[in-house]
């Protein structure tokens, strides 16, 4: 969990092909048989799990991993639940922001 | 880091006239809002001064992140906590007059996994810094994540001599769309908003000059309102006299 997670949305998913990051967003359907999911993230994110997960559609969630490198999709490491009134809004905005002061989130 | 917004958000910040923050360094009492890879950049350029990182004084800090372990010392409990951009270690000291060592691990235990915030003094030992009297909170309304992560921002450009754009009343923490839609509020109404928006993040209390940026009013005024507000019991004052608290 060393490894710095870059802060993305739906938009950001291309861009970071490979790399680690972290993104919340709205669970808009799960198949716990095949271990997939859909995240709404100011946009639509495949999640694929490699270990056994809970996710409930409506809920709220951070998810961490690594973004395929050839696939519009993450890998999901880690799933935090967020409560549910968690202001996507406002973490649309937060991706924005820290995108533009890689200082205080992205190793040089 | 010149056009911070990039016109993308009203609001923002600008350089515009910003005063040589190199000249200006600055020391806060209070609690600053960092990221964990602020923690880890920061260098103590006087031994046992204060921690210095992008121009911003380290002293009181918080920040929240997950908590992905916990292990138990001789006489100590050890939680490390990430946040995206970097691992820290808080050691918190266990207590035997209120609770066995493996009460206080499994209190801690119950976080794994789940956000927490946490303040404390940055200091040093052995060229190590460390985090001391650490105060480790469940975060419940997630939205403090959200507003904590801005806070950071806002203190760092700030510290940067970026400062907001003063025509532009709107902040960071306001959805664009939101203060289009929603109904005009008052200058009560929205320093009652700014305070409680950020009463989460900063616990000891919100700053008059931070209201004063955000609503775009004067600080004297903004004080003027928040007595009156305190004194009919709307808001409640900080951890002195000069900040102000919401729920």
């Amino acid at each position: 969990m060393d490894a710095t997670k870059v802060r993305i949305n739906a938009s950001l998913v291309e861009k970071y092909q490979g790399k680690l990051v972290r993104l919340i967003g709205k669970c808009q359907s799960f198949d716990p048989i095949n271990k997939i999911a859909t995240l709404d993230s100011n946009g639509e994110v495949r999640l694929e799990f490699f270990d056994e997960v809970n996710l409930a559609v409506g809920k709220i969630y951070e998810i961490t991993g690594k973004v395929s490198s050839n696939e519009q999709k993450v890998h999901a490491q880690a799933v935090t639940e967020l409560s549910d009134n968690t202001n996507l809004e406002i973490a649309d905005k937060l991706v924005s922001y820290s995108q533009k002061v890689p200082e205080l989130f992205i190793e040089s | 880091m010149a056009d911070f917004y990039d016109g993308e958000f009203s609001g923002g910040f600008t350089t515009e006239n910003a005063p040589n923050s190199q000249s200006e360094p600055r020391t806060r009492t209070s609690l600053t809002p960092v990221t964990i890879k602020q923690i880890n950049d920061a260098t103590q350029p006087i031994p046992d001064g204060n921690f210095k990182v992008n121009n911003v004084e380290l002293n009181m800090i918080s920040f929240v992140g997950i908590v992905r372990s916990v292990d138990s010392l001789p006489s100590a409990i050890s939680v490390t906590i990430e946040d995206g951009t970097g691992t820290t270690n808080v050691r918190k000291w266990v207590d035997e007059n209120s609770g066995t060592p493996a009460e206080a691990e499994e209190k801690y235990r119950m976080y794994l996994d789940k956000y927490v915030y946490v303040t404390g003094a940055l200091k040093s030992m052995s060229n190590k810094s460390y985090i001391q009297n650490a105060s480790v909170m469940p975060v419940k309304d997630h939205n403090q994540v959200l507003s904590h992560v801005l806070s950071a921002i806002h203190h760092h450009l700030l510290a940067q001599g970026i400062k907001p754009r003063p025509k532009d009343e709107k902040s960071l923490f306001v959805s664009e769309s939101a203060s289009t839609s929603a109904p005009q509020l008052s200058i009560k109404e929205r320093i009652m908003k700014v305070v409680r928006d950020h009463s989460p993040s900063m616990v000891e209390g919100v700053p008059p000059r931070l209201i004063s940026q955000i609503v775009g009013i004067g600080q004297d005024e903004v004080t003027k309102i928040c007595t009156e507000l305190v004194d009919r019991g709307e808001l409640y004052g900080g951890s002195d006299d000069n900040t102000y608290l919401l729920d």
